[in-house]
């Protein structure tokens, strides 16, 4: 059962481990997000990353070489979509008071919709992501051998969670987004504007899953509208696990199942066909003894 | 006479804020205790501590010499506490009726399959049940309103159905989170009475929290005044009145010339 | 008293007319057509499932989404018993079957309770590590549950065949007169477990848990009870319909199930059987019926090439517009009543005459 890597071998796997953690971590943050802010699961998180995918596809496939621009494109078009998701699905049910569940029917209706959605426009039939050589490319440090995005996506992680901490701390907007995650109402009473701020928190969580669609789509080129269910499922898992609701809980909370998930198969291969289970069972032992994930608060409920 | 309920040296913290510190409150079978205080004095926490809802951080509490700090709100409820909420629980879409039959159902006998085929001795214990129910309506005079949604009660009769249904698990004590807020002068003396009753009827021991002063001093034997966790008097009705502490807790220093 | 005179007869009648319809169904295949039989079978299943999901989500106040996994258990359980010796030996053939296994058989509806209690023993492990888990935290381990029995079924190869799955599944017994009867079943099992103080206990935690447990009711061990009712009815409901379609793999048992299940428990009212069946009724006819946006339509003027998935998005479409518009779903809370309907039409007819008034 057990295969003992080689010390190349490990080194190697901490990379991808740390290549596959980051790009969880990127998704996460998005969920960590908008649950803090309205308490709701987004479910329709990974479907917009799904959409990312596809819009990429669609700008940069044509013309590869002026990428960079294509994807701040994408990016930007990404956070549209996220605004437009709680525009239609969330934004309804709150105006109308709804119980906490018809949100969570809604979200889980907006994901199907854009699930479908995808399938009539772009079919079932997988595509493939643009290729970025000079990101994809191979180089040699020592003796492991690594795609550069395997170096590129923690750096840009790591940068993206400290501009996200930045704003969420010292911006204004982000003072606002801290105020409506611990009371709705009494912001709306100190006069912020809910729901622009909410529509900014989709934004942003929107726009950082297209930076992680764009990375995904890279590493993992194929595309179908099915693309971002399991990776969904198992962000959300690494945000609980983190802690919901806090930023560094959910970088956190990604890089551990990246990492548990790349290591489990490097030394049991045989188990490899369970891997998409790791995370879920990660999940329920976290819950069991840490509810509230690794750094997230306990929220008591005020009886 | 030894304690019925007795809370020794609880405190609770939530996080770096000590809700309530070295509460000692000793209860004796068949006395009307108050808790009284300012808004945030702890009052609900405690409440909230000897029905199971928060376990304390230090100290323990004990019922009938047992110590229930720990067991969970279901136990202690069969144990003999039942209580009411300050910003009422009823189960709103369910009928009068129905809320106080789920009351009863902590001492059910029968399993789950013979409720569902009706056995003859589920089928008596049902009855029995539903018995107990009108019998408590009635004394609470909400028998006429028993298929009535609970969500449909004007206030003061929710508040009143909130505790036929805490009286339905046969408690021995029983804890009332602010019965008569929100109550005019002449419902208020009405409660008075119906809660001396209450005690007499059903032999209970009853401990509240209100904040409305001519209930609390007509119907105490005893008074505990908290402020910022801490209990800061503790005595008759007559010594509460006239104890400094308090009446500088509630007026404030500044304000000794206007008493 | 003229009321409930006029009711039950209503009653009687409906249930005899009903009776009638169902055995008309079922001996006049040709007038009523097999493609229409088959989903009249349909829909009865999924009310069941629906009826399961309402156990918990409807009644309880929980938000579970397992019913795949458990339909999974049922259905395979069920398909393995069935499936005959001979039969098995020939579809397991990347890993064949052993001996002892392949032996073991039961007839149908011995398969199909032990389907539904291995379902429901399954519901009593998982219920321990989730059950204590609050609203979405519930539903994402639910959902994730579902999900790794779905992969175990796809690795266990020499239990379950695989992504291949299981095929030749006798259906000797899916007619309608046994669909309806369980369906039956069911529903009267349902109603007088809600009528007794077990029901009104799992309707108290929907109402307010703090409340519920002060009490003195168990959380726990009645939010186990619930969800151990309702992963037998889900692994009675998978387990009919592996014998129904015949085949099963694990595919057919993927989340989205759930989302179509939850869809049918919202529209017809979460805590309402009659909600539920009508739910399950609606959703499944409607997809049938939706098919013709997949296909080719000639408008005449111009012509709709078919779009292959339109049914879906237009079902999609559907959900979020009933989550929105009509978040109680048909029936709300309750059951079905003639009362109701009685003052659902003398509403439309003093409806004009206020407007006159004005």
């Amino acid at each position: 059962m057990l295969v003992i890597p080689t010390m190349a071998e490990l080194l190697q796997q901490v990379c991808n481990g740390l290549l596959l953690g980051s790009l969880f971590a990127l998704v996460a943050v998005g969920y960590t997000m908008v649950y803090g802010i309205l308490r709701l699961i987004n479910f329709a998180h990974c479907d917009i990353f799904m959409m990312a995918m596809y819009i990429a596809f669609f700008i940069v496939a044509p013309d590869s070489r002026w990428w960079f621009i294509g994807f701040i494109i994408v990016i930007a078009i990404t956070a549209i979509l996220g605004m437009g998701v709680e525009k239609i699905a969330y934004t309804p049910l709150r105006k109308q008071n709804a119980p906490k569940i018809s949100m969570l029917i809604s979200a889980i209706g907006m994901s199907y919709l854009l699930e479908n959605l995808a399938t009539v426009l772009f079919t079932g039939k997988p595509k493939t992501f643009p290729q970025i050589e000079l990101l994809v490319g191979m180089i040699e440090i020592g003796p492991i051998r690594l795609q550069r995005l395997a170096l590129v996506v923690p750096i840009v992680t790591f940068l993206l969670m400290v501009i996200l901490l930045t704003l969420i701390n010292k911006t204004k907007a982000g003072m606002a987004m801290r105020a409506v995650s611990k009371d709705l109402e009494t912001a709306k009473l100190m006069g912020i504007n809910v729901n622009s701020t909410i529509s900014f928190t989709f934004a942003v969580g929107s726009a950082i899953a297209g930076v992680g669609a764009i990375l995904w789509g890279l590493k993992y080129p194929q595309i179908s509208p099915l693309v971002g269910v399991m990776p969904g499922l198992k962000c959300f898992v690494a945000a609980v696990i983190g802690g919901i609701g806090n930023i560094k809980g959910a970088v956190l909370g990604g890089l551990i199942l990246g990492f548990v998930e790349i290591m489990a198969v490097a030394f049991f291969p045989s188990i490899s066909a369970y891997k998409d289970i790791f995370s879920f069972a990660i999940l329920i032992i976290i819950l069991l003894f840490r509810p509230n994930g690794i750094i997230g608060e306990k929220i008591a409920e005020k009886v | 006479m030894a304690a019925i309920l007795e809370t020794r040296d609880v405190v609770i913290r939530f996080g770096g804020l000590v809700a309530v510190n070295l509460l000692n409150i000793e209860v004796e079978k068949g006395e009307i205790i108050s808790i009284i205080g300012p808004n945030g004095a702890g009052k609900t926490t405690a409440f909230n501590l000897i029905t199971g809802v928060y376990k304390p951080t230090e100290g323990v509490i004990l019922f009938d010499g047992e110590r229930i700090s720990g067991k969970r709100p279901d136990e202690i409820a069969k144990i003999g506490i039942a209580r009411t909420f300050q910003n009422i629980r009823l189960f709103k879409s369910l009928t009068v009726l129905e809320n106080v039959l789920i009351a009863t159902h902590l001492n059910i006998k029968s399993n789950l399959f013979s409720s569902v085929l009706k056995t003859p001795k589920a089928r008596k214990e049902e009855k029995e049940m539903v018995e107990y129910a009108e019998f408590l309506l009635k004394e609470t005079g909400l028998l006429h309103l028993k298929d009535e949604k609970a969500e449909n009660l004007p206030y003061g009769l929710q508040r009143r159905l909130e505790i036929a249904r805490a009286l339905a698990t046969k408690p021995k004590i029983l804890l009332l989170d602010e019965p008569a807020a929100g109550m005019n002068p002449k419902e208020s003396d009405d409660l008075t009475e119906f809660i001396k009753n209450i005690r007499d009827k059903f032999n209970l021991t009853i401990l509240l929290i209100e904040h409305h002063m001519q209930l609390v001093m007509s119907i105490s034997d005893r008074i505990y005044v908290l402020e910022y966790g801490i209990t800061i008097a503790k005595g008759k009705p007559q010594e509460i009145q006239e104890n400094p502490a308090v009446i500088k807790a509630y007026l404030g220093e500044e304000n000794d010339d206007l008493c | 008293m003229e009321k409930k005179k006029r009711n039950l007869i209503l009653s009687v009648v409906s249930i005899l007319v009903l009776i009638g319809f169902i055995i008309w169904a079922e001996e006049c295949t040709k007038a009523f057509g097999v493609y229409n039989q088959r989903i009249f079978k349909t829909c009865c299943i999924y009310a069941i499932c629906a009826l399961s999901m309402n156990m918990v989500n409807g009644y309880t106040g929980l938000f579970s989404l397992g019913q795949p996994g458990f339909m999974a258990i049922g259905a395979y359980v069920t398909a393995f018993l069935t499936v005959t010796p001979s039969d098995k030996i020939a579809i397991y053939k990347i890993v064949p079957i052993s001996e002892g296994l392949a032996n073991l058989n039961a007839p149908f509806f011995i398969a199909l309770i032990i389907g539904g209690l291995v379902a429901a023993f399954f519901a009593f492990l998982i219920g321990f590590p989730v059950l204590s888990l609050k609203g979405d935290y519930l539903a994402i381990a639910t959902l994730g549950f579902s999900e790794i029995i779905r992969i175990f079924i796809t690795n266990a190869q020499g239990l379950t065949n695989g992504p291949t799955g299981i095929n030749r599944i006798p259906n000797d017994f899916m007619n309608l007169y046994v669909l309806c009867g369980i369906l039956a079943l069911v529903v009267i099992f349902i109603l007088s477990m809600m009528k007794t103080s077990y029901g009104r206990a799992l309707l108290a935690i929907r109402e307010d848990e703090v409340a519920a447990q002060a009490m003195g009711i168990n959380l726990f061990k009645h939010k186990m009870l619930a969800f151990i009712i309702s992963g037998f009815l889900a692994g009675i409901g998978g387990g009919l319909l592996a014998s129904l379609v015949g085949a099963i793999d694990p595919n057919q048992f993927k989340f989205t199930v759930a989302y179509d299940i939850l869809l049918m428990v919202v529209l017809g009212g979460q805590g309402s059987v009659s909600g539920c069946i009508a739910g399950a009724f609606i959703v499944r006819i409607a997809l049938e019926k939706l098919r013709f946006l997949d296909e080719p339509i000639n408008f005449g003027i111009f012509e709709y090439p078919g779009i292959g998935g339109m049914r879906m998005v237009v079902f999609s479409i559907l959900l979020m517009l009933v989550i929105i518009k009509w978040r109680k779903g048909i029936f709300g809370n309750e059951e079905f009543s003639w009362d109701k309907v009685f003052n659902f039409f003398s509403k439309f007819k003093k409806a004009p005459k206020k407007e006159v008034e004005k």
